[in-house]
């Protein structure tokens, strides 16, 4: 068992590495949407393509809640540890890319509002989910160790999750300084100029492939660290 | 096969965000050097004439050198983690490697 490698199986690492060339190419094709492809916006300049980074990152951070939610509901169920380790290493990666969107967000912010944050609906509700995603992290650092904490966690995550369908929908549900919805399901179809929505849906696959590659990195280092927790109870 | 071609991809999260950051760094300066496209689209974002495009470009490379610098130093934070992690388990092993031969030792004491 002690010789047992850390890193994931043959078939893992083949997985990883498809993830790291399509990442690239996507992240090089994204580049060149961004700044050549997709038109200057009229009225914001410039700085509407932080857009085709914002967006797409919020989305992920949206999803990530989504993804521990799931995960959380199967461990509750099954008791697995994979799934346990998946929505830990959903929930750090989500808390990544939420701080992401809420500093591009206030950024993107203060030349098109005058201010660098507003108590909107949409990004206060973005903030309550990154302060879930925290005191989600910070429970499994500092909470009971172990399968309780695991479903401590599980329970906070699928409280937090309600969260992300009331941020997608909070500009259409509230009056908001935030714009309506362009993309999605819930979105009408000519939201946004064809150029443009090649742009974001292309930089959406990009980042999702960032995000799929550093929650499977997670992934491993959770399922390696928790390993050689039990062997050193066990030495113990 | 493709990890053999490329000794590189052993240190995959580090190298790889290592690369788009220094693609997307340079992105900015396409936008400011004025190859950004002014095309008419009929889109409800309207386009103007009178607005300078270019006027907001500090918060654009604002955001691009902050997003990346988040990815790549969660990156450099995960690989610290791996490091610690090899390090505990190579505490382990020798750990175990000291109890076998002391188990080894009094065993063959106790076969004299």
């Amino acid at each position: 068992m002690v010789g047992r490698p850390v890193r994931a199986s043959r078939g893992g690492d083949h997985f990883r590495d498809v993830l790291i060339v399509a990442g690239a190419i996507l992240m090089a094709a994204t580049l060149y949407l961004t700044f050549l492809y997709a038109p200057t916006d009229a009225n914001l300049g410039v700085s509407q393509r932080i857009f085709y980074f914002h967006v797409p990152v919020a989305i992920l951070s949206l999803l990530s809640v989504v993804v521990v939610a799931v995960a959380s509901a199967l461990h509750l169920f099954r008791k697995g540890e994979r799934s346990d380790a998946v929505a830990y290493a959903s929930a750090e990666v989500g808390f990544v890319f939420c701080t992401i969107a809420i500093v591009t967000g206030a950024i993107w912010a203060k030349p098109v509002w005058g201010v660098w944050w507003t108590w909107d609906p949409k990004l206060t509700l973005t903030l309550v989910l990154w302060f879930i995603y925290a005191s989600y992290l910070m429970l499994r650092a500092f909470g009971p160790k172990g399968s309780q904490g695991a479903r401590y966690g599980a329970v906070l995550a699928l409280i937090g999750a309600i969260d992300a369908p009331i941020i997608y929908y909070a500009a259409e549900l509230w009056r908001s300084t935030h714009p309506n919805l362009i993309i999605g399901p819930a979105a009408p179809g000519d939201a946004l100029d064809p150029k443009m929505l090649v742009a974001v849906l292309v930089s959406l696959i990009a980042f999702a492939v960032l995000f799929v590659f550093l929650i499977i990195e997670r992934y491993n280092l959770k399922k390696a660290e928790t390993d050689v927790d039990e062997i050193f109870q066990y030495a113990a | 096969m493709l990890r053999k071609a490329l000794p590189i991809a052993k240190s995959a999260p580090v190298v790889l965000l290592g690369l788009i950051m220094a693609a997307l760094l340079a992105a900015p300066v396409y936008a400011a050097s004025g190859i950004v496209d002014q095309a008419a689209s009929a889109s409800t974002f309207a386009q103007a004439s009178d607005s300078n495009p270019e006027a907001n470009l500090p918060f654009l490379f604002a955001v691009y050198i902050l997003t990346w610098a988040g990815f790549f130093g969660y990156a450099f934070y995960m690989s610290r983690r791996q490091r610690d992690m090899r390090r505990e388990i190579d505490a382990l092993k020798q750990v175990l490697q000291g109890r076998k031969e002391q188990d080894n030792a009094s065993s063959h004491e106790e076969s004299r």
